[in-house]
């Protein structure tokens, strides 16, 4: 049902350029995506931002009437893309400090203030797991992150990498054995 | 960190960050600032139709996936049905099938295949009593049917294939006996003379406006089926000879009775019909009715002889001399197929304006015949 009401909209948005469409679209999506960004970067305002740029960037390429199939999918891409290119530029410039606790942030004062420390919390292990995963080879750290973590679909990892859904579930199961070994090469 | 630790660090991590949610604020904020942006960037010209059409046809292919119509397991399911339902269907669909339709011959090939693979000759004949069965039923169709050009032929080539089903029912009836016991084969000539009465009965009702050319044949119909009624008799006694304690007397001038009476409801309907005519129609020539009437006459004293035959065939079976008996029923149905055969192309003779009495004395010819 959902994939219907996406298409229908994708539709509208294809055809006329519909701004209703995108501003229902925006509504669906922008707590998903706000939840895949925030972990991944350091302050709840990159997250913000990389959300409003992900939103953006999808007007743009509806404009210039890219091929785009599944927006679910699409829209996480696009997000993933934007983390990437926070880090390169982050990298850069190097004055600026890499992680800035929310605590310490203006931004407290907003929603997610009462949940600072869990925030942190979270992060942390995020840091930790993804360390973890960063010895997998990349295929295997990309879909078990978008699946473990972000809780993902097979089909819509497929999208945002490029595969089948098949070759995703085999990328999958082969990470996991990947994971469970890793533990013996950690002690050893 | 083993990866069970990890599984579980994982886990936490996914239910903090589900519980997290956007600032409400910042959402709207956001909002409107995005479709500011958007309505500002929104093109001049509308888009293309043909692109419109290719997002459409995108929108309308399925959601779900039609992959599976290309596995191997489909394509091979869609073989088989294609190579045994196909010919299923067709022949379930030749069973409605009528003479002169495409798919009569299949019904045909159908019927044999079936005598083919029955076993015992006992039940070859159960089926091909109801394959003559269905025989009838087709010539009272292909008769009801709308009058067209190929109509006649139609009927002739049923009443044909009727003739022929009953000419093979009395030989297979013949082949029988010898091989079954005196009960089973006093069964089983009951059932035929029952069926061949029946097909009299009802070739008779169904002839109501028939060409003449196609009552002849019909009235050949009718000759096969009483002949396969004399058949049935005629089994009966030589079973009656061999096992008197099983077939009695009584069953035998039983089956006697019904094929005369029969026989002669047949024949005095023809010529109360052809009276009918005659009399009511409008035929000019004067010649004509008479011929008419005189043929009507003979053949009314044919069947009075025939009915007198039948009754002394009646007596000699009473008197146990059951082959004479037989001998006369043959005799008296010759006689009284006879005199409607007299009848009927004598009525075909009169309808037609320029007949010459001439034409008449040769058709009462057959009559004197037996």
């Amino acid at each position: 049902m959902n994939q219907i009401i996406d298409r229908y909209l994708l539709y509208r948005l294809k055809t006329k350029l519909d701004p209703e469409a995108f501003a229902k679209i925006y509504d669906r999506y922008v707590s998903v995506i706000y939840r895949f960004v925030i972990l991944k970067l350091p302050r709840q305002e990159d997250a913000q931002d990389v959300t409003a740029e992900t939103f953006t960037k999808f007007w743009h390429y509806v404009q210039q009437q890219k091929d785009i199939t599944n927006v679910r999918a699409y829209l996480y891409q696009i997000a993933r893309n934007l983390i990437a290119d926070f880090y390169r530029n982050s990298e850069r410039q190097t004055e600026q400090t890499f992680v800035t606790f929310d605590g310490d942030n203006p931004s407290n004062d907003l929603h997610d203030a009462g949940r600072g420390r869990e925030l942190i919390e979270a992060r942390g292990e995020m840091a930790l797991v993804l360390q973890q995963l960063e010895r997998l080879k990349e295929d295997y750290r990309d879909v078990l992150a978008m699946r473990l973590i972000d809780a993902l679909s097979f089909a819509d990892i497929a999208a945002i990498l490029g595969k089948t859904t098949g070759h995703v579930r085999v990328i999958y199961h082969r990470g996991i054995r990947a994971m469970k070994s890793m533990k013996d090469a950690n002690d050893a | 960190m083993s990866y069970y630790q990890l599984y579980k660090k994982i886990r936490d991590v996914r239910t903090t960050s589900s519980r997290l949610r956007p600032d409400e604020g910042w959402i709207a904020s956001t909002r409107s600032t995005l479709m500011m942006q958007v309505k500002n960037s929104l093109p001049v010209q509308p888009v293309q139709k043909k692109q419109a059409l290719q997002n459409l046809f995108k929108v309308v292919t399925p959601v779900v996936s039609l992959k599976w119509l290309r596995t191997p397991a489909f394509a091979m399911a869609a073989v088989l049905l294609a190579l045994f339902g196909g010919s299923l269907l067709s022949v379930s669909a030749a069973e409605q099938a009528l003479p002169g339709d495409f798919l009569y011959s299949v019904k045909l090939a159908t019927e044999q295949a079936r005598l083919a693979l029955a076993k015992d000759p006992e039940e070859k004949l159960k089926l091909k009593t109801e394959f003559t069965e269905r025989r009838i039923q087709e010539i009272k169709q292909v008769i009801a049917s709308p009058l067209s050009d190929d109509r006649s032929s139609r009927v002739i080539q049923t009443a044909e294939a009727l003739k022929r089903d009953l000419h093979t029912l009395k030989q297979q009836l013949d082949d029988t006996k010898q091989t079954v016991t005196p009960a089973v084969a006093m069964d089983l000539a009951k059932s035929v003379d029952a069926k061949a009465n029946d097909v009299v009965q009802s070739l008779q009702d169904s002839k109501g406006d028939l060409t003449p050319e196609e009552k002849a044949k019909v009235t050949e119909a009718q000759v096969a089926a009483s002949d396969a009624s004399v058949k049935a008799i005629e089994v009966l006694v030589t079973t009656h000879q061999q096992a008197a304690d099983v077939v009695t007397e009584k069953d035998v001038t039983e089956l006697m009775k019904a094929h005369s009476d029969m026989l002669v409801k047949t024949v005095n309907d023809t010529i109360t019909n052809a009276t009918q005519s005659t009399t009511t129609g409008d035929v000019p020539a004067a010649a004509g009715t008479t011929a008419t009437a005189s043929t009507t006459n003979d053949a009314m004293k044919q069947v009075q002889d025939a009915q007198k035959s039948f009754a002394d065939a009646d007596k000699l079976a009473s008197e146990n001399k059951m082959n004479e008996a037989v001998d006369m029923i043959k005799d008296a149905t010759n006689q009284a197929f006879a005199a409607q055969k007299a009848v009927e192309l004598n009525l075909s003779v009169t309808s037609s304006p320029a007949v010459l009495p001439i034409n008449t004395t040769t058709t009462t010819k057959p009559i004197t015949k037996p």
